[in-house]
């Protein structure tokens, strides 16, 4: 399938050994198809930082927070997230595909950047989970690596 | 008289808590606090400085550290410093 630039969205992550998104093995997985996260009552922790707040009992916590994307163009995407060490793969996806999902949908908060949450009062596990659901999705839209998916 | 601190302080402040500090976090709050004296300049005054020394190698903590303020001055975490743009042009 070949995305149109208007409608694509980046987010650079790890992959596993098929070249598809790496998902989140913890609550600090970070540059996975998934969030980060933590109580909101550590907000003010030194360290850690995540992309979404939770409550007690597990809902997140904070309206319109989730997981980050980068709107074109592909010059968007922060140096750091680029340098071999990091690894990471640049995949895109349509925002079509949030128009109708039931769970999420596509917030811009900024010229560059966009983001998936969720659509209503979610408990992080089904977040993370739905965001996993994307995982077909995805493409590889990295030079080096866009034949091996 | 008034300290002004000039882009080689702060390079030198950065370089010392990332390389040397027992708490890299720490210059998150020095970022931060350039973001909140300086503004956009401050803003992107951070980000060259911790984007170089990450760029030069740091220790797992540090890099981990480096890593969230990079995050905070460019929008990609839930608490981001000043405007989050600063990577931007």
């Amino acid at each position: 399938m070949v995305l149109n630039e208007k409608s694509t969205l980046y987010r650079m992550m790890k992959t596993d050994i098929f070249y598809r998104p790496a998902l989140p093995t913890s609550s600090t997985s970070r540059d996975c198809l998934g969030v980060r996260y933590k109580h909101i009552d550590r907000k003010h922790e030194y360290g850690l930082k995540v992309d979404v707040y939770i409550d007690s009992d597990g809902m997140v916590a904070i309206k319109n927070q989730g997981m980050s994307l980068t709107i074109p163009p592909k010059t968007n995407i922060p140096a750091f997230m680029l340098a071999p060490v990091r690894k990471l793969v640049r995949f895109a996806i349509s925002r079509s595909n949030f128009d109708q999902n039931e769970h999420l949908m596509c917030i811009d908060n900024g010229k560059d950047h966009a983001m998936l949450v969720p659509r209503y009062k979610m408990h992080i596990d089904d977040f993370n989970q739905y965001l996993v659901d994307t995982a077909p999705l995805w493409e590889v839209d990295d030079d080096e690596h866009k034949d091996k998916n | 008289m008034m300290n002004i601190k000039t882009k080689t302080d702060y390079q030198q402040q950065i370089q010392a808590i990332l390389l040397n500090s027992d708490n890299p976090h720490q210059a998150y709050v020095l970022c931060n606090d350039m973001v909140n004296a300086y503004g956009r300049s401050g803003g992107q005054l951070a980000y060259a400085l911790v984007n170089e020394a990450f760029k030069d190698g740091l220790s797992e903590d540090a890099e981990s550290a480096a890593l969230d303020i990079l995050e905070a001055l460019t929008g990609y975490c839930t608490d981001p410093i000043g405007t989050a743009d600063y990577h931007l042009s």
